[in-house]
């Protein structure tokens, strides 16, 4: 099926999401990959991420934490599913295989 | 109090997200808002803030428009109207037609008018040009043809002003084989200032400014050089007017005149040749052969026409005649306001658009009552459909919608079929009209405006049957659903039709009045016998001198009845007005006379009488140069001083009148007879004898032509060139010929058109009346009887339209007519044949759908109870 390719940043982000585990919203998930690659990305970006995740089927979302602090207003929690966990695991095997047939010397 | 962030950037979140994303968003926002509250303070946060919010919205994110609930279905409606006019098609195809054929009228008459107001346009000085015309203050008669005085002097008084004269003179052009260009002209150097062309090669502003300059169009170029490329080439030119050759050097070529200007020229030459050609003749106010045009700035145009008689007194004091006067046209107004002008025959009528204009719109009136009534009836029978709707919920809005998107269907579907039919009928229409209309004449600008029109009258159209409908009483009350009969016998039908009868029979009658006048223009008795009569121009100098000799070949010709030499061809141009007085007239200024150079043998052969006197003795002799014969008209100047052999000066010389003959029409019948005064010249002068006219006997024409060629042949190596002087007269009232055939084109449509809505109205009466008009049929009725029931109404109507059409017609027309210097008595058998043939047609329409009735079974009809 067309559209189930992972992108680079969707990687990051679903592994991110997997990392969390269940508690994983927009701030969480930003804050998450900046401490493990440096990367700034603005929330936005990683809502879109999120959405299109959600949209491939590769994580669940579910509402919840409504907080003062956020003016009232609910979090949409994400969570990794089978589909996603799979798709992770292909990705890391095929990076893997195509690792070990690298030449020994550094250049 | 906490601080918040900027409210219009939570506003502007609100805007650009939709709901399902807003509180995910929004929420997070502000957590990072709080975040930077602690860690870089309330500026800083708020500024954050801001920009995260500006940078937000994503393209899945975007609200959508969620109000767009369509009360008009449009999706939905446009399915149901081709459904529904499928379903029906003969009643679709009737109700189409009528709107198809009206628009393709209303569009082929908005192209007509379109080019024939387009004339002159590619002239940039357009606004501050003017024609200098000669008037008549006595009777205010027009003419364009002026001296080269009329331009120096205007140019002396009123310096500032620009001024162009030009003026025709026929010429060969080539050493080996002279091609004879009739469009040449001599003009002023400031020809290109005023008008503007589009120049191939050379310079506009400067190609006339010395002697012996030519200038050419493209293909005369090509004619000549074989190429466009000829600037700097020279050329012979030989002048016949002038009877003299000038060495010309090709100074400009011109890019192809386009159709629509009435400044039309073959090839230029500077006016100093003419000069040095006519010298004495340049001189005098009285020598009209020229154009000529001003160029005057806007602001001073006031000042140029109130200082024109000031210039005239300066000019001429008391020598001044009585019928001597200028007017100055305006440019834009030469091609379609020149209609009292003589001889100014290349021209439009701005008043045969105007009537086009109105006829146009008259029969665009028709074609949408006519929908409109068939629209309504239609609408009638589908009142269960509607019921149902509206029980299923539609809004009275939605009912509207649906049978205006019906309406603006069949509008845009009319139009196109319209726009197909006037673009593949051009080539016909033009053939037929001898017009030259193209598309090109349309812009995208026209065809925009056209679409919106369509769509507006579309929705007006349909307003009637939608309002109709959607007012109908709902299903609460089935039983009056079902028997509500909108319009029944309504009167807005009634009056529709009879609007249609109206027009018809006004378009009718002025269809037959038209045809009636140009067909009495085209035989009218002009004066002198035009039939068999072979005109043949004979351009050449040399062979003018000769035409005594050619004259007397031809005559020896077997089936030549006669022959004769005139200065003028018939229809003539009247290029020639010279002066004339005489001892004891009591006039210090002379009348204006037209000159017609002739021979011995004219009169005869042409078939004018003499009313006193006698006809010249002898070609070319002492006795011919010094007498003249007047026509009728030129012998009322003399009134009660006449005396047949009296001495006359004609521009200052003396000569005897010998005899006066009849008057008769050598000019078409636009403009009455005019004072001629008839002479023998010698050859070589502008007035001399040109042309020959032949009369022969037409058993065998084209042998007598082949005859005729011979002879021509002996003389010169020219191409022979003739034609019939009835034919030539024939073609001058093309014009009224074209708007007579488009009338009657209009009311056909017009004709149609009414038939058309016509056959749909008694369609639809039948049918609601099958049952009524079975059983009289069971009970003895006969057609007649039948016939009499279903018109009752129609003819009501028509009597109420005959009442008003008739008069308004017959006022019209004769207003029209008027407009002719000879014109037709208006008969009031046609108003009656117009009558009989609307009466006739309903009639016929009427029984028609009465014999398909009969095939009904009446039981099988009234069993459905």
């Amino acid at each position: 099926m067309k559209g189930t390719h992972l992108g680079e940043f969707e990687e990051l982000v679903l592994l991110t999401v997997g990392i969390l585990n269940g508690n994983a919203y927009g701030i969480t998930v930003m804050d998450e990959i900046e401490t493990h690659t440096g990367r700034s990305a603005s929330v936005s970006t990683i809502h879109a991420t999120l959405h299109r995740l959600e949209k491939k089927g590769f994580i669940e979302s579910f509402t919840g934490g409504a907080s003062a602090t956020r003016g009232g207003r609910s979090k949409r929690f994400y969570k990794i599913n089978q589909a996603g966990q799979r798709a992770l695991e292909k990705v890391r095997e095929q990076r893997e295989s195509m690792w070990k047939l690298m030449p020994k010397t550094s250049i | 109090m906490p601080v918040q962030p900027p409210k219009w950037a939570m506003k502007f979140l609100e805007w650009t997200c939709s709901s399902t994303f807003l509180d995910e968003l929004e929420g997070d926002l502000l957590e990072l808002f709080d975040r930077d509250l602690a860690r870089f303070g309330s500026k800083k946060a708020r500024r954050r803030f801001t920009r995260k919010a500006l940078l937000s919205p994503r393209w899945h994110r975007l609200p959508k428009i969620t109000n767009y609930h369509p009360v008009v279905m449009y999706r939905s409606h446009f399915k149901v109207a081709i459904r529904h006019a499928l379903r029906h098609r003969s009643a679709t195809f009737i109700q189409a037609l009528g709107l198809m054929l009206g628009l393709t009228a209303v569009f082929f008459i908005a192209l007509y008018v379109k080019y024939e107001s387009g004339y002159d346009h590619m002239h940039e000085k357009r606004d501050q040009l003017y024609r200098v015309l000669r008037q008549n203050p006595l009777d205010g008669a027009r003419g364009h043809a002026t001296s080269s005085l009329h331009g120096a002097t205007l140019k002396e008084e009123f310096p500032f002003i620009n001024v162009c004269r030009y003026g025709s003179d026929p010429v060969k052009i080539g050493e080996v084989k002279p091609l004879l260009v009739e469009d040449f002209y001599w003009a002023d150097s400031s020809f290109f200032q005023l008008f503007s062309f589009d120049f191939i090669a050379g310079d506009p502003s400067s190609c006339l400014d010395e002697v012996n300059s030519l200038v050419i169009t493209a293909s005369l170029s090509r004619q000549l050089f074989g190429t466009t490329n000829s600037l700097g080439k020279t050329i012979p030119v030989k002048v016949y007017d002038g009877n003299q050759e000038f060495l010309m050097e090709v100074k400009g070529v011109v890019k192809d005149l386009p159709e629509r200007t009435h400044v039309q020229f073959a090839a230029l030459g500077p006016m100093e040749n003419a000069e040095i050609l006519y010298n004495r003749l340049l001189q005098q106010w009285g020598f009209s052969w020229l154009r000529t045009y001003i160029e005057v700035p806007a602001d001073r145009i006031a000042e140029v026409k109130d200082g024109i008689p000031r210039m005239l007194d300066r000019v001429m004091g008391d020598d001044r005649p009585a019928s001597f006067g200028i007017d100055l046209q305006a440019f834009d107004d030469v091609y379609l306001n020149s209609q009292d002008i003589a001889a100014n025959t290349f021209r439009g009528d701005i008043r045969n658009l105007k009537i086009f204009g109105a006829i146009g719109l008259l029969i665009l009136l028709i074609s949408l009552l006519n929908y409109v009534n068939l629209a309504t009836a239609r609408a009638v029978t589908r009142i269960k459909e509607v019921g149902v709707r509206k029980t299923l919920g539609a809004l009275p809005a939605g009912i509207m919608g649906q049978f205006i998107v019906e309406s603006v269907l069949f509008t845009l579907a009319g139009g196109l079929a319209a726009v197909c039919l006037v673009v593949s009928g051009l080539p016909y229409i033009n053939k037929l009209l001898s017009l030259n209309l193209s598309i090109d004449v349309i812009t995208v600008w026209d065809g925009v405006l056209a679409l919106a029109s369509l769509v507006l009258l579309g929705i007006i159209t349909g307003l009637l049957p939608a309002l109709a409908m959607a007012k109908l009483p709902t299903l609460g009350d089935t039983q009056a659903a079902l028997n509500f009969k909108p319009g029944q016998g309504s009167w807005t039908r009634k009056a529709f039709i009879g609007i249609q009868y109206f027009v018809s029979l006004g378009l009718l009658v002025a269809a037959f009045a038209i045809y009636n006048q140009y067909q009495y223009l085209k035989n009218f008795d002009l004066g002198f016998d035009s039939s068999q009569l072979v005109h043949i121009p004979v351009d050449d100098r040399d062979m003018q001198q000769k035409l005594g000799l050619i004259k007397e070949q031809i005559q020896g010709l077997p089936g030549v009845l006669g022959v004769a030499a005139t200065g003028e061809d018939l229809p003539s141009d009247l290029n020639n007005t010279w002066d004339v007085n005489w001892n004891g007239s009591g006039r210090e200024n002379p009348l204006p006379i037209d000159i017609v150079g002739v021979d011995q043998d004219y009169f005869e052969l042409i078939g004018i009488d003499f009313k006193d006197g006698h006809n010249f003795r002898a070609d070319f002799s002492i006795d011919s140069a010094r007498t003249v014969i007047f026509n009728e008209e030129a012998r009322n100047y003399l009134g009660d001083q006449y005396q047949q052999g009296q001495e006359v000066h004609i521009n200052g010389r003396n000569r005897k009148l010998i005899g006066v003959v009849e008057n008769h029409h050598n000019v078409t019948l636009h403009s009455k007879v005019v004072p001629i005064a008839y002479m023998i010249f010698p050859p070589g002068f502008r007035v001399s004898a040109d042309n020959l006219l032949v009369k022969i006997n037409t058993n065998q024409v084209s042998s007598q032509l082949e005859q005729l060629e011979a002879v021509w042949k002996e003389f010169s190596g020219d191409p022979f060139a003739y034609n019939f002087v009835d034919e030539a007269f024939a073609k001058a009232y093309q014009a009224e010929q074209r708007f007579s055939t488009l009338v009657g084109i209009f009311t056909l449509i017009a004709i149609a058109i009414s038939i058309v809505g016509l056959f749909g109205l008694v369609s639809f009466t039948v049918q609601r009346k099958l049952k009524e008009i079975s059983i009289r049929r069971i009970l003895g009725a006969t057609e007649l009887q039948l016939t009499q029931l279903l018109g009752k109404d129609f003819f009501l109507v028509f009597v109420i339209a005959l009442i008003f059409a008739l008069p308004m017609a017959w006022y019209l027309v004769g207003k029209w007519l008027n407009n002719f210097a000879y014109s037709i008595d208006l008969s009031p058998l046609l108003l009656l044949y117009a009558v009989l043939i609307c009466l006739t047609l309903s009639a016929i329409v009427i029984v028609y759908h009465l014999q398909r009735t009969t095939k009904i079974n009446p039981s099988t009809m009234l069993s459905s109870e």
